[in-house]
């Protein structure tokens, strides 16, 4: 009993931190493993070798090898390329724009970070509608609501389904049968939504388009045989996801193949491809298993996944929308990785008691993936496409954001509920 | 050798809302590349220099850019630099640098040109203990001192 006070009282603190924000995530989660680590030992629920054992390597390694491949891919001007030939596509049609602009984002954050993307996509976006005199706030508003929403669609775009890969062994074409069709249909409906939504901004026609199409978007490409290298090195990475079954390699090994091809092919500055790498969400997800790993030993996890077990029993539909909502308001109302992290031990142990837990792992992901869209917080792409919305005339605030984005997520939430029963 | 014994001590000042084009207005006519702003007590409180007064023209996003320099024609937003209508309605509270470097009034003239190097600036402003501005050191300054020794010394 004193084990479980304990270890849950440390893990209430250090949550109380991260969620409040009134600690960095990463020193806060760094200090809570600590504190359990320490309590585990000397109370004798949790060893030094249990607490290492907890750490998912193989999803860390997938992030690292990712992370590299984006360092070295960002600085080629790829994305200003694509961004104006997307501009040149829409001919000056501001809704044609946002619809693209929103694929774009919402295609390469299923294969690359979704943060890199919209740090990387919104400045040339802005400029692009500056140089049309048109209102920048839709077309941001899908990248950012489309990042997120891609990122639900492959098994790399998104951390919390790199958590969920790992945990589940399922492999990345699991990710593509299971997942993209419904993110493909979401982002038919998100850009309704928000061609609804945006009407009034989006009527205004920019008034001389011509300098958008004087723009040679190749010289927007600042290293060509490098974006080939890092294209090539991507194109095996996908190759190897693809035809997971038929070898043993694991996600973290071919990511980290990827990486260590576009080093050796590009041979970029290591250290500004290193200084490059998240080291603090690293640790954040690293002292996040530890801290995971020491409430399991307690047996409140098993708790959980008993209750679970008992509602499915009764009612499997509704334990699958239970679990869909819950994850969905943590993810938009707090942070998602954490709570990734604690279903992922909840969602193992109602398996190992016979139920068969395949898309309770594909709902957890669609729930914490589309839920982010629900409040500016509950992504780092909102966090971030916010903060850069505000060097513009049309900064995005709170209201904006609850008549667009939060409109968007219930509009998908409510399409994967009534798909429940197909997943 | 002071600072104090170096700078020059009838300096110009703004106050915190100063027009924009007053700004622009000062520097022309007496020939500075920048100009101290201060409170009512005379109180260091910023500094407008040509950069700030540039500044105005670049929108605040183009720093978040990494390269746009391979579109030659920026379309609407070259035309509102024809004329800005935003220009009249700054002042000086909203350009300035503020957390700016100052030097002290007895502090060795040696730490000026080494905090104009660190910091990257062309002048440094001087205050008293009480952050009160009594004068602006300026490169010049520091060359006169150098060059002309302690004869050249007002």
């Amino acid at each position: 009993m004193i084990n479980y006070i304990v270890a849950v009282s440390i893990f209430a603190a250090t949550f109380y931190f991260i969620f409040s924000g009134k600690l960095n995530r990463a020193i806060a989660s760094f200090v809570g493993a600590i504190a359990m680590v320490a309590a585990g030992v000397m109370l004798g629920f949790y060893s030094q070798e249990e607490a290492f054992r907890a750490i998912d390597f193989n999803m860390i390694g997938l992030l690292v090898g990712m992370m590299v491949i984006v360092s070295v891919c960002k600085n080629t001007g790829f994305f200003s390329y694509v961004a104006v030939k997307a501009a040149k596509a829409s001919r000056g049609s501001p809704l044609r724009l946002m619809i693209m602009m929103g694929c774009i984002s919402a295609f390469l954050s299923m294969l690359l970070d979704n943060v890199t993307t919209i740090i990387l996509i919104i400045p040339i976006t802005i400029l692009i509608c500056d140089i049309l005199d048109i209102s920048p706030l839709p077309i941001i508003m899908s990248e950012i609501v489309l990042s997120n929403i891609g990122g639900v669609g492959t098994m790399i775009g998104d951390p919390p389904n790199m958590m969920i890969a790992s945990a589940s062994g399922f492999s990345f074409d699991d990710f593509i049968v299971h997942l993209m069709p419904i993110t493909l249909g979401s982002i038919m409906l998100t850009l309704g939504t928000l061609s609804i939504v945006f009407r009034g901004e989006l009527k205004k026609r920019p008034r001389d388009f011509a300098p958008i199409l004087a723009i040679n978007e190749k010289a927007a490409i600042k290293d060509e045989k490098a974006l080939r290298k890092v294209a090539f090195a991507l194109g095996i990475v996908l190759l190897l996801f693809f035809f997971q079954k038929s070898h043993d390699f694991h996600h973290a090994f071919i990511a980290l193949l990827g990486a260590g091809i576009v080093l050796a092919m590009v041979r970029p500055n290591i250290e500004e491809v290193l200084k490059d790498i998240e080291w603090p969400i690293l640790v954040f997800f690293g002292s996040l298993f530890i801290l995971i790993g020491g409430l399991e030993k307690t047996g409140l996890l098993n708790m959980i996944a008993e209750r679970v077990v008992t509602l499915a029993s009764v009612n499997y539909n509704l334990a699958k929308v239970s679990i869909l909502w819950v994850s969905a308001g943590f993810a938009s109302l707090v942070d998602r990785i954490p709570f990734t992290t604690a279903m992922i031990p909840i969602i193992k142990r109602v398996g190992e008691l016979g139920f068969n837990i395949d898309s309770l792992w594909w709902i957890l992901a669609l729930g914490v993936g589309f839920g982010g869209n629900g409040t500016p917080i509950g992504s780092i792409v909102g966090v971030v496409g916010l903060s850069m919305s505000e060097k513009t005339h049309t900064p995005i605030d709170i209201k904006i954001w609850l008549k667009t984005a939060t409109v968007v997520m219930l509009v998908t939430m409510i399409f994967v509920t009534l798909l429940i029963g197909l997943i | 050798m002071k600072v104090k014994d170096v700078m020059t001590r009838r300096v110009i000042t703004v106050g915190l809302s100063a027009p924009l084009r007053e700004i622009y207005r000062v520097l022309c006519e007496k020939n500075i590349g920048g100009v101290p702003v201060t409170d009512g007590e005379g109180k260091l409180l910023g500094m407008v220099t040509k950069t700030e007064l540039i500044d105005v023209l670049i929108p605040d996003y183009f720093d978040m850019i990494g390269d746009f320099l391979f579109i030659d024609d920026l379309g609407a937003l070259e035309e509102k630099l024809e004329f800005m209508p935003s220009l009249e309605l700054f002042i000086a509270e909203d350009l300035m640098a503020a957390n700016i470097v100052s030097i002290n009034e007895n502090a060795s003239l040696m730490k000026a040109p080494v905090l104009m190097t660190k910091y990257n600036v062309r002048r440094l402003p001087v205050v008293k203990d009480n952050n009160k501005l009594v004068g602006i050191i300026t490169r010049m300054d520091i060359c006169k001192a150098l060059f002309n020794g302690a004869s050249g010394l007002k």
